[in-house]
């Protein structure tokens, strides 16, 4: 017979095979500020999962659902790896930045933690404004917005479940406008469940009011690459532009794939980019040492490097894939590959014979992607 | 409470309780470092909680829960440590393996349960379900399990 005390005594002898987290201190403070940052909140509305969307290029042509609303401008304003957004001079936040594909984020931080609000800016075309637009008019800065709510699409991956919150579409406060430029600027609040200081309008309009939408500028990186295996165009960066609580910075970038902004589009866990090729760059420390328990195994371009194809011990090497750790200076670089076939070795290696390198420990050094 | 000063004195715990929830102890790492870095993101609220464990300890059982759905592609730090990870324990009925089996949902009401020592009441909270609905679990899971229930007020 099995009685509630085995049962007990099954889960101790269970829960005492437990790790000692040794090293999660470390990890946990460097991811903090990333998930704000990651939090896949996705596609204005499911509806949006209609619109096709080919701005991932210069060229790009927006396609929309033959009854769908044409939007004011469908014209790219910016290309890829390239940021419009950014926060207002005077501002009392700073911010982290980054775009997938057609949306574009900006995580405002104000000393003592993040607010939970975030902004995100959606190419033209690929916001579905129209529930929004039920809202209320209000005033932001010196132009007119929206405040209602708006469907986005959360996800557990990116923090949206921790408080209570279910996965699935959900209706978020939302300040929004259109900008001149045709894109959609909104301000919503990434944490709906949590209770807040103040009320969220309040918070919601502060931060839209730091927002402004300029010239497109190149997203900053420490890495320049003079060659990206077949000539992948940049799909995905979020690069820090505040260190880590331990003084470290980190820019994730991703080359290629589809980045139709459907529900899925903003889905990946909070470690993923989901691109062919994924380049992580960050500042040589606990971080990177947690994942250079092998040892040196080849050169890559002449620098010792760590290669594999098959299991290592402190990386994680995609199935089909390949992973690549190379050191220089002070930067750590981990390429990852999902598929070898499509990206060979060879490629990476033509890849970095030319590369250019900046200082990993320091934003001041760091300049646009192509050399 | 200061975050360090709560990883300091309830990391051990929070490790254990989702090693008994996953019986991977991987995961239970991944698990509790994400809902470890979302804690951390929002301490300025969590730490001034009367109970920040408990209120972690609900963030790691989300967790738990939603990573059957969950992709892992990027990038997964293993700890030194992982390649000597012991075997599930033995036990006589090989008991564990049949709660392995369980629906997750039903495994942490076991675990909230008898390792928490929680009411169906306060797993109700944690779950976001009616007590009833923990009950119907624990019901079902102890069927399962075949475990007697003669000795506890699992039930109650």
């Amino acid at each position: 017979m099995t009685t509630t005390d085995d049962l007990l005594r099954s889960i101790e002898e269970l829960a005492g095979t437990a790790s000692d987290g040794a090293g999660m201190t470390e990890r946990v403070q460097a991811g903090a500020r990333r998930v704000r940052r990651r939090r896949r909140i996705g596609a204005a509305a499911a509806v949006a999962c209609l619109v096709l969307i080919g701005a991932l290029v210069p060229a790009a042509v927006v396609r929309l659902r033959a009854d769908d609303p044409l939007p004011a401008s469908s014209t790219p304003t910016r290309a890829p790896g390239q940021l419009t957004v950014r926060g207002a001079a005077g501002s009392p936040y700073t911010w982290n930045r980054g775009t997938d594909g057609a949306l574009q984020w900006m995580t405002p931080f104000r000393k003592g933690g993040d607010e939970g609000a975030e902004v995100r800016v959606y190419d033209p075309g690929t916001y579905d404004a129209r529930k929004l637009k039920k809202g209320e008019r209000v005033t932001v800065g010196d132009h007119q917005a929206y405040w209602g709510t708006a469907s986005v699409d959360v996800h557990l991956s990116g923090g949206g479940n921790w408080a209570g919150t279910k996965e699935g579409v959900h209706l978020v406060p939302t300040i929004g406008w259109q900008d001149e430029s045709g894109v959609w600027v909104t301000v919503i609040d990434a944490e709906p469940s949590q209770p807040r200081h103040q009320p969220v309008k309040d918070l919601l309009l502060d931060v839209a009011t730091y927002v402004e939408i300029g010239p497109a500028e190149d997203i900053l990186v420490p890495v320049h690459f003079r060659t990206i295996p077949g000539n992948r165009k940049i799909t995905f960066a979020d690069v820090d532009e505040l260190p880590n609580t331990s003084g470290t910075y980190q820019a994730d970038l991703g080359f290629g794939g589809d980045r139709t902004p459907t529900v899925d589009l903003y889905r990946p866990s909070y470690m993923s980019i989901d691109t062919p090729l994924q380049i992580k760059v960050m500042t040589l420390g606990a971080g990177w040492n947690e994942m250079t328990y092998d040892p040196v195994n080849t050169t890559i371009a002449g620098r010792p490097a760590r290669y594999f194809e098959g299991e290592a011990q402190s990386v994680m090497v995609p199935k089909g894939g390949s992973s690549l750790l190379v050191e220089v200076g002070t930067c750590g670089i981990l390429v990852q590959v999902s598929d070898r076939k499509a990206i060979p070795r060879s490629a990476l290696d033509t890849m970095f014979k030319g590369a250019t390198f900046d200082r990993c420990d320091s934003l001041t050094t760091w300049t646009r992607l192509a050399p | 409470m200061r975050f360090e000063e709560f990883m300091a004195a309830r990391l051990p715990a929070l490790l254990r309780y989702a090693t008994a929830l996953s019986g991977d102890r991987a995961e239970a790492d991944d698990v509790v470092q994400e809902a470890l870095t979302r804690a951390l993101v929002r301490w300025g609220r969590i730490g001034r909680l009367e109970e920040p464990y408990a209120y972690v300890r609900t963030m790691v059982t989300n967790e738990f829960l939603s990573r059957k759905r969950r992709r892992r592609f990027w990038l997964v730090p293993l700890d030194r440590h992982d390649r000597a990870e012991p075997p599930p324990p033995q036990t006589g009925d090989d008991l564990w393996s049949r709660l392995a089996t369980l629906p997750r949902q039903q495994r942490v009401v076991l675990v909230l349960r008898f390792y928490e020592g929680l009411t169906d009441e306060e797993i109700a909270e944690v779950l976001g379900c009616r007590s009833g609905t923990v009950r119907g679990y624990a019901s079902r899971a102890l069927a399962t399990l075949r475990v007697e229930l003669a000795s506890e007020g699992v039930l109650s």
